[in-house]
């Protein structure tokens, strides 16, 4: 699956297309997001940013394909993510914690192992290679000691920390996070973030959604978005003129 | 809007103002009418009243004929006919009793006359069995009573009532006569009398019967137990019984069910109709009289002629875990409530991740309406109630995708719209012969070999189809986002698991009953969900709870004399109750 995406980029296609899109969620209201165009690239650690409801989670779902737009086009590696369900495999989703249904009968384990479902016999059985997955993605996550808690019982930190675990188990092509940082302590965002950079330098792409972000210094491009693009360049470039000097930090 | 949410609406608006309209018209006519008004509760004293009455006053029953007392819904028009009428007389038990004090609140108690009051003070009749008008000689010993109430509110006419009640005393003791005589064509040792409730009890004392059972013994309930079902099957057994009657009030009931299941597995007849409160114009019994006389003529031919029995038990054991499994009826009723249980907790188990569990109550009732609908229709009750079900299952998860009402609020917006279009109709034709309360409990003891074959096959088929997409399922209750970006048809698994809730609800309601069937989807996952902390666990868990409280229910309801689905649901929430006790005490820990 990897190779078949190395090809498409080798042949200097980029991973992901926006190309006017534009997307409504009801007939009478104003577009969330309108005419967005930009290309993303494997390797890359791309910032999405901008307001709140300024079009950031719109623009995420579109790429999965969770939301069909009224124009333009979005190809991921390709193809159609709306029509083409195999595609969405390739990516990595990690949507908001508050999107997770805690209050159910599951393990931080468990819902690591979610990611391998695809690949899940039985009920909820696991194969030994997909029990070596969990573990090694639990590991570097630093939740060893936390594997059989309850989500109900761990920390919003510990939480998100568990979702990016999810998604390094499905051995995507790329990541699209979610607000990813929103409301965590700095040992985990930190934790988060090293391994980020590390999935990026494998060849991975990272798409982060924040509003707010501490360390910038991985950031390759950011695309500032609210409702239209605002802006879109190197970090030092961008941020500084839209007059977001929050944004910079360290 | 959409025709799923104005289909209700509709019918609601088309349903209400027919009575409202038919009780002005009532009120408007009786104003001018001549004449002594009496209205009584049921149709056999109607019969009896007019006869002392005559031509000075018009006594009406509430109740029609045909139509059992315990599916009676009150409407505008008859509350206005007990509120207009000169005297209201009721006997004063069950369901009948309840009518009585409706009326004596909105008369403010005058002219309202309850007759089990002298019947008790005389000897005549109890609460526990107030059929004394079965005994034509006890109806003779209250004439005197009934004369003096009508000649309380209209004294010129006491010398006629007296004329009235003088000539019908001398028709009761001809008719008495007549009993006696016809009776004597029964073979002595086959006047032996096996009924729903006990109807016949006065007939019998009379007339030299005995009474060798009935299924429930006090008026007015409807829970069979396994002990009483089975001690029935004994003691028809035992007493060489060949026949068992069916009470015409009871033609459409579960209790008829449970008398049919046990006679089959006696390998004897079952009888219809012995009229007890009810008349039938229809076939012929217009009258008291022409009611007993059917009656005796039905108990004549039917014991004189019937077969000895080819009924026997599956084995011989009084060893206690085996004892309440010697019929294969218990064997059927203990086999469709572990499954429709089992079937129930594991379709629950994801209804209760998804926030869902109250859904289990409002498609019971949708598929209640369903079942309403297809009896006047003439439909079949599964497909009628499955087809409301369905309807509901859809409609709440259109409304709620459509508006920003939470799940909670669309659910019961829909639950009491489907349990008002069942009371609705129901009141608008006067009752019916099915009692909403006996399909509310049906019962593990009148499961019938079809009943159980297709409880088989539809729990298991549940049970397999949920097991098969259970992991899926899973993902998509605990992070539908997540499922739909990993490529899940998140919409296909909605709808399964709304068609599962569905199929699985109104499975189990025809077997095991309503409150069971809600129950079973909730409380053993509630238990579940407390005592696990893996997925597989949870179900395990909820499944195992289901089953084990099923079993128990049986052992509870053969022993303790006790309804077995509401035992069940009772072992099911002690556990809970332990489970949440245990909760508490690990965190004060």
């Amino acid at each position: 699956m990897l190779g078949e995406a190395k090809l498409a980029v080798a042949s200097g296609e980029p991973a992901c297309v926006m190309d006017g899109v534009t997307v409504r969620y009801s007939p009478g209201l104003p577009p969330a997001v309108e005419g967005v165009s930009f290309r993303l690239g494997l390797g890359e650690m791309v910032l999405l940013a901008g307001p709140n409801g300024g079009g950031k989670s719109t623009i995420l779902k579109a790429l999965i394909g969770l939301v069909r737009p009224e124009s333009g086009r979005v190809l991921v590696l390709g193809r159609d993510p709306v029509r083409d369900v195999g595609v969405r495999r390739l990516i990595g989703y990690v949507p908001q914690i508050s999107e997770l249904n805690i209050h159910a009968p599951l393990t931080l384990w468990d819902l690591v192992s979610m990611g391998r479902r695809p690949r899940l016999g039985g009920l909820f059985r696991l194969s030994r290679e997909d029990e070596e997955a969990v573990e090694e993605a639990v590991r570097l996550v630093g939740l060893s000691d936390k594997a059989f808690l309850k989500l109900s019982e761990l920390s919003g930190g510990m939480l998100a920390r568990a979702l990016i675990a999810r998604a390094f188990v499905q051995d995507p092509v790329m990541y699209f996070l979610d607000e990813p940082f929103e409301s965590i302590d700095a040992q985990s965002e930190s934790i988060i973030m090293e391994l980020l950079v590390r999935e990026k330098r494998r060849g991975k792409l990272v798409l982060i959604a924040e509003h707010h972000m501490g360390d910038l210094g991985a950031v390759d491009r950011v695309i500032y978005v609210n409702r239209r693009i605002i802006a879109q360049g190197r970090p030092e470039e961008v941020l500084p003129r839209l007059g977001v000097p929050g944004m910079v930090g360290g | 809007m959409d025709w799923r949410i104005l289909l209700p609406l509709l019918l609601l608006a088309l349903a209400v103002p027919f009575p409202a309209l038919a009780g002005y018209e009532a009120r408007a006519s009786s104003g001018g009418g001549e004449g002594l008004q009496v209205v009584v509760t049921i149709p056999v004293l109607a019969d009896i009243v007019s006869r002392i009455a005559g031509e000075r006053a018009h006594v009406e029953s509430l109740v029609e004929p045909g139509i059992s007392v315990a599916t009676y819904e009150l409407t505008p028009r008859d509350s206005a006919r007990i509120e207009e009428a000169d005297l209201f007389i009721y006997v004063g038990y069950g369901s009948e009793e309840v009518l009585g004090e409706y009326a004596r609140s909105i008369r403010e108690g005058a002219g309202v006359v309850r007759l089990l009051d002298v019947l008790e003070e005389r000897g005549l009749a109890t609460e526990d069995n107030p059929y004394f008008w079965v005994d034509p000689l006890r109806i003779v010993e209250v004439l005197d009573y009934l004369v003096g109430v009508l000649s309380e509110v209209d004294p010129q006419g006491r010398g006629y009532y007296e004329a009235n009640a003088a000539e019908l005393s001398k028709a009761l003791m001809e008719l008495d006569e007549w009993i006696r005589e016809r009776v004597e064509a029964i073979p002595e040792d086959q006047r032996l009398l096996v009924t729903v409730r006990d109807t016949m009890r006065y007939y019998a004392e009379r007339y030299g019967f005995e009474v060798v059972g009935y299924v429930v013994a006090r008026p007015g309930t409807y829970e069979p137990t396994a002990k009483s079902v089975t001690g029935l099957l004994d003691a028809i057994l035992e007493r060489g019984v060949r026949v068992a009657f069916i009470e015409y009030e009871e033609a459409g009931t579960t209790l008829r069910e449970v008398i049919e299941i046990i006679s089959e597995e006696a390998g004897i007849e079952t009888v219809g109709f012995l009229y007890i409160e009810s008349l039938a114009p229809q076939l012929g019994v217009s009258t008291y009289e022409e009611m007993m006389r059917a009656n005796t003529e039905l108990l004549v031919e039917s014991l004189s002629l019937a077969e000895a029995s080819g009924g026997r038990r599956l084995y011989e054991s009084s060893f206690f875990l085996l004892e309440p499994f010697r019929y294969d009826f218990m064997v059927r009723g203990t086999l469709a409530l572990i499954l429709a249980m089992a079937a129930c907790s594991l379709v629950g188990a994801f209804a209760v991740i998804r926030g869902w569990a109250i859904f289990g109550d409002a498609l019971a009732h949708g598929a209640l309406a369903g079942l309403v609908v297809a009896y006047f229709i003439g439909a079949s009750y599964y497909l009628g109630a499955l087809a409301a079900g369905l309807f509901v299952a859809l409609s709440v998860s259109s409304v709620e995708r459509r508006t920003r009402l939470r799940a909670d609020v669309v659910i019961a917006v829909t639950f009491v719209t489907m349990l008002s279009i069942s009371i609705v109709l129901l009141s608008r034709s006067g009752g019916a012969t099915i009692s909403i309360e006996d399909v509310l409990f049906a019962d593990v003891t009148a499961v019938s070999p079809e009943m159980m074959a297709r409880t088989a096959v539809l729990s298991l088929a549940v049970i397999a189809f949920t097991l098969a997409i259970g992991r899926h399922l899973l993902v998509y209750v605990v992070d539908p986002t997540i499922a739909a970006a990993m490529g899940v048809r998140t919409g296909l698994l909605h709808y399964s698991l709304l068609g599962l809730l569905a199929l699985t609800i109104v499975t189990a309601f025809f077997a095991i009953g309503y409150v069971p069937t809600i129950a079973a989807m909730m409380v053993p996952p509630a238990a579940a969900f407390i005592l696990s902390r893996r997925p597989t666990e949870f179900i395990l868990k909820s499944v195992s709870i289901a089953i084990g409280s099923a079993i128990a229910g049986v052992y509870a309801s053969y022993y303790l004399d006790v309804n077995a689905g509401a035992s069940a649901i009772l072992f099911s929430a002690g556990i809970f109750a332990l489970a949440v006790a245990a909760k508490k005490s690990l965190n004060a820990r």
